[in-house]
Parts: C-alpha cells; sequence; structure tokens
C-alpha cells in the first residue's frame, strides 16, 4: 500500500511541478515584455507619449504606435514617427493637430511572445495639455514690480495661445523671501505679450515672482520658474527735476501769453472812460441835485419867429384833439385854456427850442420840437410864469393821478426829452408857494436825451422825489402839437403839466 | 449604510444646485460672460465625472456630426448669445431622453440637466432677438444627433458617442462665451 502510494505521490509532485513551471514561465512572458505605464506629456500642445518598459529587457521588444480621432474619424491611424520603434516615447504633435479633437493613442508591443495591446484614456489637447511656462521679466520701481509677461509659443502650425482660447487668465504669485508673504494676482489677458505692475510692497525688499497662465476650460497650467528683484529704495533725482522743468516751462508759456494778449489789446487792465448815456444816468440819481453852471445863454434870441408860428399850429392840434378823443376831452380841454393863457403870454416870453430825438418804438425818426422856456428870463416874465403855473396847478393835478393809474402801458409808446435845467424839486405834501424862488436851474446840464432811459428810472429814483417844473405854457402846449401824445395822454403828459 | 450615503449625497448635490441657482437668478447681464464660463467648466466637469474615458469597444459607434463652426465666426455678442443658448436648449432635450441603458451616475446627470436648464432660462433674460440662420444650422446638427441616438437605440455605446460629442459641444461653448463680453 505504501509502495503504490509512494509512486503515486511522485506523479503527482511531477505533474505539480510541470504545471507550476508553465505557469510561471507563461506569466514571467507577459509581465516582462508588456510595457508597464503609458503617459501622455502635453504642454504647449506638444504631446509626448511614454510608457515604461517591461522588466525582461533581454527579450526584443518593439513598439507601434495608433490612434483614432474620435470626434471625426473612425479608423485607427498608424503614427509615422512611431512604426516598429525601440524607444520608450513618440511624439503625437503632429497626429493630435485638430486640439479641439479627443484622441485615444493605441500602443502595440511586439515580441517573440506576440503582440500586447494597451490603450490611453481619451485625451482632448484643448482641455489636457499644460500651458506654460510664460516668459517672465521684472524690472524694479520704487514700492512695486513691472512685470513683463510673454506666453510661450505654441506646437501648432501658425497659432498662439491666444488664436486658440482667445482670453488667458494669467495669475501672479509674489512672495517675499524673508516673510513669506504670498500676495496672488489675478487678471485676464487676450495679448501675446503684456506687462503689469504690482504695487503696494515694501521698499528695498527682495520679492520673488512666478506667472502661470490658465485658460477657462484649461486649468493645467506650468508656472514659471520663480524669479526675484529687490524693489527699489529711493525715487530718482531725473523723477523729481523733470516735473519742475515742465512746471516752469508752463509758467514761462502762460507769462508769454498774456503779455501777448496785453499788448495786443485784448487785455485791458486801465478802466476806459465811462459811456456818455450810462454817465447821464450814473450822475441822475445820485447828483440831480448838484448846481452846475449853466452854458445856455447864446441861443435865446434866434427863433422867437418860429415858435409863434409853432404855437398856432398847437392851437389847430388842440382842437383837432379836443374834438376825436372823447375820454380826454376834458383834459383836453383844460389844456386848451392853459394853451390859451400861455398863448397870451407868449409873445412877452423869450424861447429856446430844442430838438430832441426820440428814440421810441413807434416814433423813432420823428423829431420833436420842445419849447423850454429861458430859466433866466426877465422879471416880468417871471412873474407871468408864477400864473401860469398856479392855473396850471390847480387845474391838472388830479386828472393827471386817474391817467397815471389807468394807462401805464401806453407810457412806453411815447419818448420824450426833458431839458432838466427847468427842473425844480419839491415836496408834493406841501402847498405850491407861488412866491417859491424859481429853480435857477444852473443845475442841469444834464440833460435826459432819451425819454425811453428817463422811465426806467422814473419809477426808482424819481417816484420818491416829486419834482415839479416850473410851470410853462409853452412846454405843455407842446405837447398837444404831437399828435400822438395827445392821443395817449398819460402820466409823462399830466406830469408834464404840472411841473 | 448605502442609504445613509446616498441621502448625504443627495442633500449635498441640492446645496450645490441651490448655489449654482441662486447666482444664476441673481447675476446681471453685463456679467453673463462670466457666469456662462463658470457653467461651461462646471458642466464639462460633470460630463466628464458621469462615465469613465470612452470605452474601446464603442470605437465601431463613432460618428462625425459636423458641428456648424459657421456659428462661431459671427461677431456681435448678440449672436453668440442665442447661439449659446440654443445649444443648451438642445442639450437638455437630448439628455432628457432614454437614459435607461447608460451606466452613468444619475446624480451628476440630473445636475448636468438642472444646469443646462438655469443657464437657459438666464440666457433667455437677456437675449433680445431670436432665430436666424445661426439657429437653424445649430438645429439641423442635434437634429442629426438626435437621429444617431434614435437609429441607435439609445444603446450605451450611442449614449457614450453623444456624451463625446456633448463635451466637444463645451469647447464651442467656450469660443462662444468669449464672443458674448465683446
Amino acid at each position: 500500500m505504501a509502495v503504490l502510494i509512494g509512486p503515486l505521490c511522485f506523479c503527482q509532485f511531477v505533474y505539480l511541478s510541470i504545471f507550476t513551471t508553465t505557469l510561471y514561465s507563461l506569466a514571467e512572458t507577459s509581465l516582462i515584455n508588456s510595457p508597464q505605464k503609458l503617459t501622455m506629456n502635453s504642454q504647449n500642445f506638444q504631446h509626448i507619449l511614454s510608457w515604461e518598459a517591461g522588466n525582461n529587457t533581454t527579450v526584443p521588444t518593439y513598439y507601434h504606435v495608433q490612434y483614432i480621432a474620435l470626434s471625426s474619424k473612425k479608423e485607427w491611424k498608424d503614427a509615422e514617427e512611431c512604426s516598429n520603434t525601440t524607444r520608450l516615447f513618440c511624439n503625437l504633435t503632429k497626429e493630435y493637430d485638430d486640439y479641439e479633437n479627443s484622441y485615444i493613442a493605441l500602443l502595440k508591443s511586439f515580441t517573440e511572445h506576440g503582440v500586447f495591446n494597451l490603450s490611453s484614456p481619451d485625451f482632448s489637447p484643448y482641455r489636457a495639455t499644460y500651458l506654460g511656462p510664460p516668459i517672465v521679466n521684472l524690472t524694479a520701481c520704487p514700492g512695486c514690480i513691472n512685470v513683463t509677461v510673454k506666453l510661450p509659443a505654441v506646437y501648432l502650425k501658425e497659432k498662439s495661445l491666444i488664436d486658440i482660447y482667445k482670453k488667458l487668465d494669467y495669475s501672479t504669485t509674489v512672495e517675499s523671501s524673508d516673510r513669506k508673504e504670498k500676495i496672488p494676482f489675478r487678471n485676464e489677458t487676450s495679448e501675446e505679450c503684456f506687462s503689469y505692475v504690482i504695487r503696494s510692497l515694501r521698499l528695498n525688499t527682495n520679492y520673488c515672482v512666478s506667472v502661470a497662465v490658465t485658460a477657462s476650460l484649461n486649468s493645467h497650467s506650468i508656472p514659471s520658474a520663480l524669479k526675484c528683484i529687490i524693489t527699489k529704495s529711493t525715487t530718482r533725482k531725473g523723477d523729481g527735476t523733470i516735473p519742475i522743468l515742465s512746471g516752469g516751462l508752463v509758467s514761462f508759456v502762460l507769462g508769454v501769453l498774456l503779455i501777448g494778449l496785453y499788448k495786443g489789446g485784448f487785455i485791458c487792465l486801465k478802466s476806459g472812460p465811462w459811456p456818455k448815456v450810462l454817465e447821464t444816468t450814473n450822475t441822475l440819481h445820485c447828483s440831480v441835485h448838484v448846481p452846475d453852471p449853466e452854458i445856455v445863454c447864446s441861443v435865446q434870441i434866434i427863433h422867437k419867429e418860429i415858435i409863434k408860428k409853432e404855437w398856432e399850429y398847437c392851437d389847430d392840434d388842440d382842437d383837432d384833439d379836443s374834438g376825436s378823443d372823447s375820454e380826454n376831452s376834458d383834459e383836453y380841454t383844460k389844456r386848451g385854456i392853459l394853451g390859451r393863457i400861455v398863448n397870451s403870454h407868449a409873445k412877452s416870453n423869450t424861447f429856446v427850442q430844442q430838438s430832441i430825438d426820440c428814440a421810441s418804438a413807434e416814433s423813432s425818426s420823428q423829431a420833436i420840437k420842445l419849447l423850454d422856456s429861458d430859466a433866466e428870463n426877465s422879471e416880468e416874465d417871471q412873474s407871468v410864469i408864477k400864473e401860469n403855473e398856479s392855473t396850471s396847478k390847480v387845474l391838472f393835478h388830479p386828472s393827471s393821478e386817474v391817467n397815471h393809474s389807468s394807462t401805464s402801458d401806453l407810457r412806453n409808446s411815447a419818448c420824450f426829452n426833458i431839458n432838466l435845467s427847468t427842473v425844480m424839486l419839491r415836496d408834493p405834501e406841501k402847498t405850491w408857494d407861488e412866491s417859491t424862488t424859481l429853480v435857477t436851474h444852473q443845475e442841469d446840464e444834464v440833460d435826459l436825451q432819451d425819454y425811453c432811459a428817463f422811465e426806467e428810472f422814473e419809477s426808482k429814483p424819481f417816484t420818491n422825489i416829486d419834482y415839479s417844473k416850473r410851470p410853462d405854457c409853452h412846454n405843455s402846449s407842446h405837447e398837444w402839437q404831437k399828435p400822438s401824445v395827445s392821443d395817449e395822454s398819460d402820466t409823462s403828459d399830466s406830469e408834464y403839466i404840472r411841473r | 449604510m448605502a442609504t445613509k450615503t446616498q441621502g448625504r449625497l443627495c442633500l449635498w448635490q441640492l446645496c450645490q444646485l441651490l448655489l449654482f441657482s441662486a447666482g444664476v437668478m441673481s447675476l446681471d447681464c453685463n456679467l453673463l460672460h462670466h457666469q456662462q464660463s463658470k457653467f461651461n467648466r462646471y458642466s464639462l466637469q460633470l460630463l466628464q465625472k458621469t462615465g469613465r474615458s470612452f470605452p474601446l469597444e464603442c470605437l465601431g459607434d463613432l460618428t462625425a456630426f459636423q458641428f456648424p463652426e459657421k456659428v462661431l465666426k459671427h461677431k456681435f455678442p448678440q449672436h453668440a448669445q442665442m447661439a449659446a443658448h440654443e445649444i443648451l436648449q438642445q442639450l437638455f432635450g437630448i439628455f432628457s431622453r432614454n437614459l435607461l441603458q447608460t451606466r452613468w451616475e444619475k446624480g451628476d446627470v440630473e445636475l448636468f440637466r438642472n444646469g443646462l436648464h438655469l443657464q437657459t432660462k438666464h440666457l433667455e433674460k437677456c437675449l433680445s432677438t431670436k432665430g436666424g440662420r445661426p439657429i437653424l444650422r445649430l438645429k439641423r446638427y442635434f437634429q442629426r444627433i438626435k437621429d444617431f441616438l434614435e437609429k441607435k437605440k439609445y444603446s450605451t455605446c450611442a449614449w457614450e458617442t453623444v456624451r463625446l460629442e456633448a463635451q466637444r459641444c463645451f469647447l464651442y461653448m467656450d469660443k462662444l462665451t468669449v464672443m458674448m463680453k465683446n
């Protein structure tokens, strides 16, 4: 029995040993000669597939690489440089030219024992290639670093990183060597070469800068090697001189310009003579009371005949007007009375004719002749005038008040000139004193050339100053000479009359 | 144990979704391209995560769907927005189809679809006009994909091919997003 068992065991042992040796040899051949690991190293669209050879280097192995583009082609294609090669890498840059596509690489290893296939996972160059490192240049400035970045070139025909991704993000890491502070800095660019300044850094400190570039769908990047630079401590001398020089230059140019303008007459430092019209108005409300010696003397005697004519004409006009205007008929009759009164004394008076331009809109070109009595008449004349004054005052004061309130808009239509040599100032509250001396009227060289101007001032400076004119029948009669004025009898008329 | 982890996962996904939707709803049209860029990255990650590398056995089903690249040559931001909107809408339509045969992570697919829907709504808000030739081209392209799925009866390999194509779509979306800014 024991003898029987002995040879059986031996047989089993032999079988077992044979089995194990075959198994071992099989395992050895498969493990040793097949490539271990496939890795794709892709940087800036340069794709290099590499693998590890089996442990048994004595067995000659030939490699053959195939690839397939997943989105367009169905068939496996051979990589040109990687057929029957013994190298442990394969450059697939040319093969993976469509960067938007996905590829699968297949490595075939040929040995004596057979063919072994190993495939890589699908690879998208657009998303998986490593970007960088960018070329970085640093320039130091006080408290800041100027960083100039140039994007790396791409292993694609006539393409750049910007052509492929349109826009790239770059992140900068600034590290100080002593304090270990890290300042991240992120931005985006669409230019191949760009520069920016990192500010608020400490002065005179060693900083190391590294830049990494990423795309929105590709976060694989290789940052640039740390480059160190010491920030500047003080400002350069040239920095100060340039602003000073430029400031001086600007001020010099300005000075020259100003002098030129002054010489050319564009700038007037000395005020010119006051315009005549303005002078008149200026002195009106201030210096009405200041008497000035009157110079009106020589023209007195010349126009007696003319005056007579005018008086006649005046009477005619008066009649016409009184007939046409119903509202003011009373007034006109009053005026008529006055006119007659005046007329009676006309011959005994000496008159000066003054020609006045009226600049009102209605009668712009019309010259109105205003008669004015001479201030320095004889004693007889004065007495006569005093009588007239009393009559006119008594008669016309109330009517003028009425007109003043009712026909204010008509005031604008008429224009008068008044020789203020005949103006007398008085308090309206006081009763008119017949015996008051006439204003001698040496005061009035001031000639109101334009009644329009007078109108404006009338409300302000003259409302307070009630002025009374020496009653002058010739003056009032002149009012009736002019039809337009007599039609629109208003305050000015009445005032004249009151005077 | 398994149900617990699943519950946690769902909760986490829900939180993510809420955060994402809040971001989408509150954004202004001027910042659309920023948001779109984030969305592209997020969607692409989800698409990659749902499945593994393209299976070699499905190589036979590979089809060239030919994305109309003319769509990317329009210069106006409005056109880019319109194209992006159309792509998202169509992708949502496709990934809402019969997914039974796929071995994808269901949670990931759900998130992907929700993202698509929200982003489509957001783009709609900022769109002034609709239609046009580029949209027609895109419609034809997506019709080819739908026809392919129907023809292959929504098989695993057909879906893998479509997933690959969807990933490619997001590369184009990235370009459109850059155009949106201009």
